[in-house]
């Protein structure tokens, strides 16, 4: 059974649907990824999977199914069990979804506390072998600073950790590394990789770059203004592009990197 | 003769306590023509190399000299006779930050020429090398789209015809379809003669234009080379880790 399952979801605002039917099948320890850039309906398809979508814009088709269970209609209660336990997310600017007047520490043991009903000391504990977790080199110092005095690495490091703490079965990650200098960037993807095979945590993989997705994923899906264009394995969407827009991304690539320095040599 | 040569380039930024070594002894030359890519991450130093060089800000030691002039020991009003003469020219990362709002496209295109005390009638030319149609003209910036106006702060960047164009992150706030066509246009200049400094954090998208490829880590230029070189063969660690952390498509399929 997939873990997180989209039948051919539709998202409208206001009677104008802005994805037109997305469907995948997340298995558990899985990977999907989504490329797409801004407008193309990709992050509101993530929010749907997460029931956060903003104010008026609802899922007016289709099916989400998490860990065995039709999202369709429920309510606000059930959703915030679901979120953080089951499946969980980051996203792109890690300040901005910290409280800059708490440490660190003090954020992900209040998630751990709410979340798994855990005493305060059990908590702090807990949190700091969290932060251990997603490798930050000195837990327990980083438990006691406040955001301002980490480097966005480092504080998108944290949100993972937080995201993680209640144990959930996927985490989106939404152009979560966007931001980030490529040497980090390259850090964070390997910390997510890591993730997966230690504790078979299944990702959908989120960004505007295709070559980020096809070095994590199996199964990529290209969306371009609210439609999937394209899906398939990450050997066929590369391989054999059908659209025009897959192949736009991978020329780009080929006729403007660096791609052709390294084939060449 | 270089175009433009750097040479033990120091800035400083005065802090509350001591001071702030931006750049560490950068030296650089580029000769006409030529297209060197300027790689850096956050706190490198590549964005005040960019303003250093435009002579926005003051270099606390070494030289910079421009078309065999040593501007770096210019003072404001020689700056702005150097700038009026259009020899260097400018883009950055955001169009709407380098086109005023309350012209039109045509106004804009024309300023450069205007404060050179030509008439600006014939920048309609310009349009046309950025592949942008004439009904653009009579336009402001704010009813275009993105990667148009980026086409058009490039536009206004050759009305004078110039020597060398710095660009500073031109494509990493476009999407992939404009990065595409703002590349080819810049590869066009590049072909055309014009020397492009084209700074950016993204090795991806400088590498297919530069002739060359330039490394600032933590203020210093730690390589500097032919960039098939700098990409089969770096040198430094730094420029190595650089390397193998982009994302690449073939790295996907081999992994």
């Amino acid at each position: 059974m997939s873990l997180l399952e989209l039948s051919n979801v539709r998202i409208s605002l206001h009677g104008e649907e802005l994805v037109h039917g997305v469907s995948f099948a997340l298995e558990p320890g899985g990977v999907v990824g989504i490329v797409g850039e801004s407008g193309s309906g990709k992050t509101l398809t993530c929010r749907a999977a997460l029931g956060i979508l903003p104010e008026g814009i609802t899922v007016t088709g289709g099916s989400i199914e998490l860990d065995g269970r039709d999202l369709d209609g429920i309510g606000a209660k059930e959703w915030t069990a679901l979120r953080g336990t089951t499946i969980s997310a980051v996203f792109q600017d890690p300040a901005s979804y910290l409280n800059p007047s708490l440490t660190i520490g003090s954020q992900i043991a209040e998630v751990v506390r709410v979340k798994l009903g855990l005493k305060r000391r059990a908590a702090r504990e807990r949190a700091i072998e969290l932060l251990g977790a997603v490798r930050l080199r000195d837990p327990a110092e980083v438990y006691r600073q406040y955001p301002h005095e980490l480097s966005g690495g480092m504080l998108q490091r944290s949100l993972i950790a937080a995201a993680i703490a209640a144990g959930p079965k996927v985490l989106i990650a939404d152009e979560a590394t966007t931001a980030l200098d490529v040497t980090v960037q390259a850090e964070i993807l390997d910390l997510l990789r890591d993730l997966r095979r230690e504790t078979g945590l299944a990702l959908v993989v989120v960004s505007h770059d295709l070559a980020v997705v096809a070095q994590l994923c199996e199964e990529v899906l290209v969306m371009r203004a609210g439609e999937v264009v394209e899906q398939g394995t990450v050997e066929q969407v590369l391989h054999r592009p059908r659209h025009e827009y897959t192949r736009l991304l991978i020329e780009e690539h080929e006729a403007y990197g660096w791609e052709k320095y390294l084939v060449s040599s | 003769m270089s175009l433009l040569e750097v040479s033990d380039l120091d800035v400083h930024y005065r802090r509350r306590r001591g001071r702030l070594h931006a750049l560490r002894n950068v030296s650089l030359r580029l000769d006409p023509g030529e297209t060197i890519g300027v790689i850096g991450e956050t706190g490198s130093g590549k964005s005040t190399l960019a303003r250093a060089v435009l002579g926005l800000v003051p270099p606390s030691s070494g030289r910079i000299v421009i078309d065999g002039e040593q501007v770096s020991s210019y003072g404001k009003r020689q700056w702005q006779a150097f700038r009026r003469r259009g020899i260097l020219q400018y883009v950055f990362q955001d169009p709407l930050r380098s086109l005023d709002p309350d012209l039109t496209i045509r106004e804009s295109l024309a300023e450069p020429l205007r404060i050179q005390g030509r008439t600006g009638e014939n920048v309609r030319k310009y349009l046309d090398r950025v592949r942008l149609s004439e009904d653009l003209l009579d336009r402001l910036p704010a009813e275009l789209s993105g990667g148009q106006r980026q086409r058009v702060a490039v536009a206004r960047a050759l009305v004078s015809e110039p020597k060398l164009i710095l660009l500073d992150e031109p494509v990493s706030a476009l999407d992939a379809a404009n990065r595409v066509k703002v590349l080819e246009l810049l590869k066009e200049l590049r072909d055309a003669g014009t020397a492009l400094l084209f700074i950016s954090h993204d090795l991806g998208s400088v590498a297919g234009i530069a002739d060359r490829i330039a490394v600032l880590y933590q203020g210093e230029l730690v390589e500097d080379g032919p960039t098939r070189q700098v990409i089969t063969e770096p040198r430094h660690a730094y420029t190595k880790l650089l390397i193998d952390s982009v994302p690449t498509l073939r790295k996907a399929v081999t992994a």
